[in-house]
């Protein structure tokens, strides 16, 4: 095993955007390649993470010998006089919870580079940006520490803004716009939480290297740190040792909140005349549920995905969005499991609502990109719905969701972009019959908007079903969503039906038939590149479909972790 | 002769030299002016100065009073010559560089 | 107590399990292959196909006595629940298996034939081969959530081959219409996976099987207790879930095999080739449904049971009704199948499970031997088509006389719809008077309004004999009408016989269709299938159980069965003598046949609509959807996008109204500061005159004045 193998993961995409950089203008051809290259380096380093992840450990959520591949070291701190002290780590780490993520972030980044190939203008402009949101999107999944975390969220923001508002289409201006204020405001909600917590919780292990508790952090065993949260709480510690911390995993433990702190367990904090923690944990969900996206904070997706290039759309909706789903997972459900029982029916209720909301959207577009990006909100619903649940197979559909609909998104964009390359029309009323002209791109669609559709022996079902039975068994087992919400949930499923077989009715059966004339011409079938991006794709989906073992032998003990954590908070 | 006219004869000058002053455009003019106005008080000096037979001051202040006349007619001419040099006239009214 | 994991711990290792594999994994093979080959994929199909069949008449005959070999394994885990794939081989799947490759081979040969100058034929037998592989999947697997994965499979394939001719706009219609309709069933069958789940955390059938036994109703809960991994699991529901679970699951069948409310895709998809219609839309994908009722029939409550049965009956009949006026002769035939379906599910629903199986089987048989009949029937007229003779090779308004042409087909087609009719010496009389008996039975014990059940069943017999022998008559006797609609087409060569690709299925399927294949008798308790398959026992809690038929005294059937025996055979004959009366060669109806377009009078218009069902469904509900899609994206992209644009904007108009304060009033007070400085100072300024003498007036005057002041 590669020490500090999440480290060069997340920092090479970032070396190949200096090399593209200090590469010379007239180099212009190789910055693909160089791009390419570092995200197949980043892709295959992912693998190994994958592979050497060890299945069997066990831990709740809040543990940090739960984590592996951890690389800790100390970044910045601060000395507040009698506040204590606050101190930032570089910190990151990996459990089931967002490994895979982390697989599909590097498999979806890695096509979606091909995919950039046809890019022809400002390329080094481009592959520079694309190299760097691909760090902050790697960065993002396997920050464990609040403050890094936050920094390679929003750092994600810049790039995505420059790629769609400078490569997108005619109404890139607004959509980029659009994209970052809308983010920046739900950013905005998290940083608020971000301080609360920040104030609220401190770190047990450095605080007892500062109080002279233990000499180094090797001392630190479950007992050692157990005496020195009690000592904490019960005030034995002086206010100037007290280390604050952004750690993630403490922040998921209530011992590790001061005592009489604003967001601790038992704060009579209060907002609005609500419970602090509520506060805290709705800030964070609404933050994270804009770039999930959930009804009803989706508008900015439609109009990003409809301007951005294909690539781009590629990632947004490929990982983008799952970094809204992850986050919940992460910050709310893990920090304010209490809250998330609280509000459960709310945020179940949120996806089922979007599920049919999107569905119903999906079925009134005339732009086939907008439809697709309108059936990712439909089907980021289930994750929501799956997370309310609060159930082992509840939450792991919403994971093993997260990470099909990466996969399927990714090659719904591509094949949109395969058509607007040819045409630069993506109007559904505008083309008829397509299946003749192109039978090779009609067959991948036809599977893609099966697997989308949620067929079983595609991704997509697996992750579906689990979510439809984690929800129903929800209510008998901790009773956080009542039985006919994924009852109703299913209409989703015929929505989803509705819509791409109504599309492929439209576009690809019946007489061929195009608007424009010339279109008769540009209308090819698939080239090399093309499959290169897709069949993996198809390889992918299905054999997540056929065999989900895969994913859930490695991620089944972390989510136990998780759940057990959520049901402990509400006994 | 009594003291009241000599007083009458300063008063009288001092008057005469302070229209100068005041009315005439002419520099020059206005420093034969004030060189009228100087006398007219050395002449009160002089004449008060009977009633000090022992030390004379009024005489020796009025002596006093002539050498700083020159030495400031001296200076008020050059300066004089300077600003008609400068001005290329020595009429006041024109010269109001110092107007707000 | 039992503990789930060991029901459904992994079985020892079975070499039956390489047959199984080889089974589903020859369709598959011949899915992916035939792309590639051009000409010779139709033989290699039939081929793998045929390689099939033996295997599965082999495993038939090795297993024929066994009571059932079970496979089991793990598939994956989800936290500590283990999900397992289960196979059994019982008397069930092997009778399926054995038909389904039967009838798949045999249009498979057929479509040699009827496909030959189709260019894509290729992806037709390929996915031929899909749909047998996931048919074969629903027969095999022995696990509700398999059975529903290859169950949407299915639904694919029917999807696929429905469009096959997809350049015709009604084919992607009528594809579309299937598939979504099937999927409106499947989210009952979704629903009821998520109440077995949610109670038995398996959905391996024999878990869920073994688990509702031992599952009680306390204080109306439907309550499970047992043990899993150890642990003592109990998991409690109110007592209408239990209902719900089998009215859900149910929905699934409701789709699948075309039941009312949802029957109305099976006639639309007749627009898939016709092969395509005997094998998927008559005798195997549509008895699916069927099929997965008997798989899960002992966990059926009384009220489930309740809803089948009525369904099975209101189908049976709507459809034969609709079936009596249709000039297609696939619609006829579809009709047909809706409601012969109506039958088994009512058989199901009353709980007669080996009636209604059986009539699945002999259906099988009739009405894929009715379909190619009448495929080879639409072939040869399709041959008859020229550059200047163009018209419906489907519409029996340009048939007529065919017996003389086609005497072969005439005689398949004769076998198997009297099959149909169900009279004596016909398979389907067997299994008819089965379901009818079992019926009357059933309702004897229950009473009340369930007679309308009977009444219905009954009058089906009628109906069907009648549009059967309409349709015998229309198009086998009196004269060939088409050269009298199209003289051009007189000409042209003569109608023929069909070769031996289309002939040899069609006689088969006609002998299996007499009723001596399965004993020699007129009662269904004879013949080998009852004795091979037995009504199972309901294993929900007692108080919701339905009562089992074979709990009522014997001699009820006995004295039933005469009765019932006698009434059908008298009302399948005086539908045929109805038909006769008004069909036979220069009868009335007959005489203007080929002149009408569309049936007058109340009862012609309904059944000819199917009961407007179709119409409502697309021009209201479907309409109201569309209407509703487009004003939620209205709301989405005006109301909700337009909020956001309108914060947007009021933050702008916000800034700027910031920015004129601050221009305006900050910095004004700014400059009122400035300018007033400035004035004071321009008032002063006047004073400065520059002129020396002015100064020393000031100052004298100044000076006297304050001489003044001090004097005075």
């Amino acid at each position: 095993m590669i020490e500090n193998l999440l480290t060069y993961i997340i920092f090479t995409p970032l070396l190949g955007a200096l090399v593209v950089l200090f590469l010379p203008q007239s180099k212009t051809s190789s910055f693909k390649w160089v791009a390419l290259g570092a995200l197949g380096v980043t892709l295959v380093l992912s693998v190994l993470a994958v592979t050497s992840f060890d299945a069997s450990v066990e831990g709740l959520t809040n543990s940090e010998d739960q984590l592996q591949l951890v690389d800790k070291a100390k970044w910045f701190s601060v000395e507040l006089g009698s506040l204590g002290k606050f101190s930032v780590d570089y910190f990151v780490g990996v459990d089931g919870l967002n490994l895979s993520l982390l697989l599909l972030a590097a498999i979806v980044l890695f096509i979606g580079a091909i995919s950039s190939f046809g890019i022809k203008q400002k390329q080094k402009g481009y592959f520079g940006l694309y190299l760097l949101l691909s760090t902050s999107v790697l960065g993002c999944f396997v920050a464990l520490d609040f403050f890094l975390f936050y920094l390679f969220f929003e750092f994600m923001l810049l790039p995505m803004y420059f790629l769609i508002g400078i490569w997108g289409g005619p109404r890139r201006e607004y959509a980029a716009i659009k994209f970052f204020l809308y983010t920046l405001v739900g950013s905005i909600l998290i940083l608020i939480v971000m301080i609360g917590l920040y104030n609220s919780v401190y770190d047990p292990v450095k605080t007892g290297m500062e109080a002279g508790v233990i000499e180094n952090v090797s001392e630190a065993s479950p007992e050692v740190i157990s005496n020195i949260q009690f000592a904490v709480q019960s005030g034995q510690i002086e206010s100037e040792n007290i280390v604050k911390s952004f750690n993630m995993i403490s922040m998921a433990d209530d011992a590790n909140y001061l005592p009489d702190s604003f967001l601790g367990k038992n704060s009579y904090g209060e907002i609005f005349g609500q419970s602090a923690r509520w506060m805290a944990f709705l800030a964070l969900l609404i933050g994270f549920a804009i770039k999930l996206p959930a009804f009803p904070f989706h508008t900015w997706l439609p109009d990003a995905h409809v301007e951005a290039p294909t690539a781009v759309s590629v990632v947004l909706a490929g990982i983008l969005l799952k970094i809204g789903g992850y986050g919940i997972i992460r910050t709310a459900f893990s920090f304010f499991p209490d809250s998330a029982f609280h509000y459960a029916w709310l945020i179940g209720f949120f996806g089922l609502f979007s599920i049919l909301y999107g569905a119903m959207n999906a079925l009134a577009q005339k732009d086939l990109k907008r439809l697709i990006a309108y059936s990712s909100v439909s089907h980021m619903g289930f994750v929501l719905l799956g997370l309310a649940a609060m159930t082992v197979e509840g939450v792991t559909g919403a994971i093993y969701q997260m990470f099909s609909h990466g996969l399927i998104s990714s090659m719904l964009f591509l094949l949109v972009g395969v058509l607007y390359d040819r045409t630069h029309d993506r109007g559904i009323e505008n083309y008829g019959g397509l299946a003749s002209k192109m039978p090779k791109f009609t067959i991948l669609i036809t599977i893609a908007f099966f697997a989308s559709l949620g067929l079983p022996g595609f991704s997509g079902f697996i992750a579906e079903l689990m979510v439809f039975i984690g929800a129903f068994k929800s209510s008998t087992v901790i009773g956080a969503i009542p039985y006919w919400m994924p009852v109703v949930a299913t209409l989703g499923l015929v929505l989803g039906a509705g819509y791409y077989l109504w599309t492929l009715q439209r576009m690809f059966f019946g007489k061929f038939w195009v608007k424009d004339k010339a279109w008769r011409e540009t209308l090819v079938d698939l080239n090399a590149r093309e499959y290169v991006m897709l069949i993996p794709l198809v390889i992918l989906i299905i054999w997540f479909g056929i065999y989900p073992a895969t994913l859930l032998d490695l991620i089944n003990n972390s989510v136990e972790g998780f759940t057990q954590l959520l049901i402990l908070s509400v006994e | 002769m009594p003291l009241n006219t000599i007083l009458l004869l300063g008063a009288a000058l001092f008057c005469i030299g302070l229209a100068v002053v005041v009315t005439r455009k002419n520099a020059i003019a206005v420093l034969i002016g004030i060189e009228l106005m100087l006398n007219a008080a050395n002449l009160n000096l002089v004449a008060f100065s009977r009633f000090d037979a022992v030390e004379l001051q009024g005489q020796v202040f009025a002596l006093f009073v002539i050498t700083v006349a020159a030495a400031e007619a001296a200076v008020a001419l050059a300066i004089v010559i300077k600003v008609y040099q400068h001005f290329q006239t020595a009429n006041l009214d024109k010269i109001n560089e110092l107007k707000g | 107590m039992i503990d789930l994991n060991d029901i459904i711990s992994t079985t020892e290792f079975n070499p039956l399990i390489y047959w199984i594999i080889a089974l589903m994994a020859i369709p598959l093979l011949s899915f992916f292959t035939t792309t590639f080959l051009k000409k010779i994929a139709p033989v290699w199909a039939t081929l793998l196909l045929g390689i099939n069949l033996s295997i599965s008449i082999y495993l038939a005959s090795q297993y024929w006595d066994t009571t059932g070999v079970s496979i089991r394994g793990n598939w994956f885990s989800i936290g500590d629940t283990q999900l397992t794939y289960s196979f059994l081989i019982d008397q069930l799947a092997l009778i399926m298996l054995v038909v389904v490759n039967f009838i798949s081979v045999l249009v498979h040969f057929f479509s040699m034939e009827y496909m030959r100058h189709d260019e894509n034929k290729s992806r037709y037998f390929g996915l031929l081969g899909l749909f047998t592989f996931s048919m074969l999947g629903i027969i095999l697997f022995y696990d509700l959530l398999f059975i529903f994965i290859f169950w949407e499979l299915v639904g694919l394939s029917s999807f696929l081959l429905i469009g096959f001719w997809f350049e015709k706009k009604s084919a992607s219609l009528a594809a579309n219409k299937a598939f979504i309709m099937n999927r409106i069933g499947d989210l009952g069958f979704i629903t009821g996976l998520m109440i077995l789940y949610s109670q038995f955390q398996t959905f391996d059938l024999e878990g869920i099987k073994s688990l509702t036994v031992l599952s009680s109703i306390e204080d109306e809960n439907w309550v499970a207790e047992y043990f899993k991994n150890g642990e003592l699991v109990r998991n409690s529901l109110d007592g209408r879930w239990l209902s719900a679970a089998g009215i859900a699951l149910f929905c699934g069948a409701v789709g699948k095999s075309a039941q009312f409310p949802l029957q109305v895709w099976l006639p639309d998809a007749m627009e898939g080739p016709t092969p395509v219609s005997a094998l998927i839309h008559a005798a195997t994908m549509v008895a699916a449904g069927v099929f997965m009722i008997a798989r899960i029939f002992v966990i059926l409550d009384a009220q489930a049971l309740e809803v089948v049965a009525v369904v099975g009956a209101i189908t049976a009949f709507m459809a034969a009704v609709a079936a009596f006026s249709q000039f297609d002769i696939k619609k006829v035939l579809a009709y047909s199948t809706i409601s012969q379906l109506g039958y088994m599910v009512l058989a199901m629903g009353v709980g007669a499970y080996t009636a209604g199986l059986f009539h699945l089987v002999t259906h099988a048989m009739f009405k894929a031997g009715l379909f190619l009949s009448a495929g080879t029937i639409i072939h040869q007229l399709h041959q008859l088509e020229g550059k200047d003779v163009n018209f419906d090779p489907q519409d029996m308004r340009v048939m007529g006389g065919l017996r003389k042409y086609m005497p072969v087909t005439f005689i398949c087609f004769m076998i198997c719809a009297l099959a149909l009719a169900g009279l004596p010496g016909f398979s389907g009389f067997l299994s008819k008077d089965a379901i009818l008996l079992n019926t009357a039975v059933w309702i004897d014990e229950k009473g009340g309004g369930f007679y309308f059940i009977e009444v219905l069943a009954f009058a089906t017999v009628l109906i069907t004999a009648f549009y059967t022998f309409r349709m015998i008559f229309l198009v086998f006797t009196g004269d060939f009408r088409l050269p009298k609609l199209i003289p051009a087409s007189a000409t042209l060569k003569p109608l023929q016989e069909g070769n031996v690709f289309l002939k040899l299925p069609m006689v088969l399927l006609a002998i299996g269709s007499l009723s001596i294949i399965f004993g020699f008798t007129m009662k269904a308790e004879n013949t080998w299938f009852y004795q091979l398959i037995q009504d199972p026992i309901f294993l929900v809690p007692e108080s919701y159980a339905a009562f089992n038929l074979m709990d009522l005294p014997h001699e009820w059937f006995e004295n039933l069965h005469s009765q019932v025996v006698v009434i059908s055979i008298g009302l399948a004959l005086s539908g045929l003598v109805i038909a006769y009366f008004l069909f036979k060669p220069g009868a009335k109806f007959s005489a203007s046949f080929a002149e009408k377009r569309e049936p007058i009078g109340l009862v012609g218009q309904i059944s000819f609509y199917h009961w407007y069902q179709n119409a409502l469904y697309e021009k209201v509900i479907l309409k109201f959807i569309i209407w509703k899609a487009r004003r939620i994206a209205w709301f989405d992209r005006v109301i909700l996008d337009g909020f956001i644009n309108f914060i947007a904007k009021f933050q702008v108009v916000f800034a700027h109204l910031i920015a004129w304060f601050d221009r305006n009033i900050i910095d004004g007070f700014v400059h009122l500061t400035t300018y007033t400085t400035g004035r004071v100072g321009q008032l002063t300024r006047s004073v400065q005159s520059g002129n020396v003498q002015a100064y020393i007036m000031a100052a004298l005057a100044f000076l006297i004045l304050m001489l003044i002041w001090l004097l005075f």
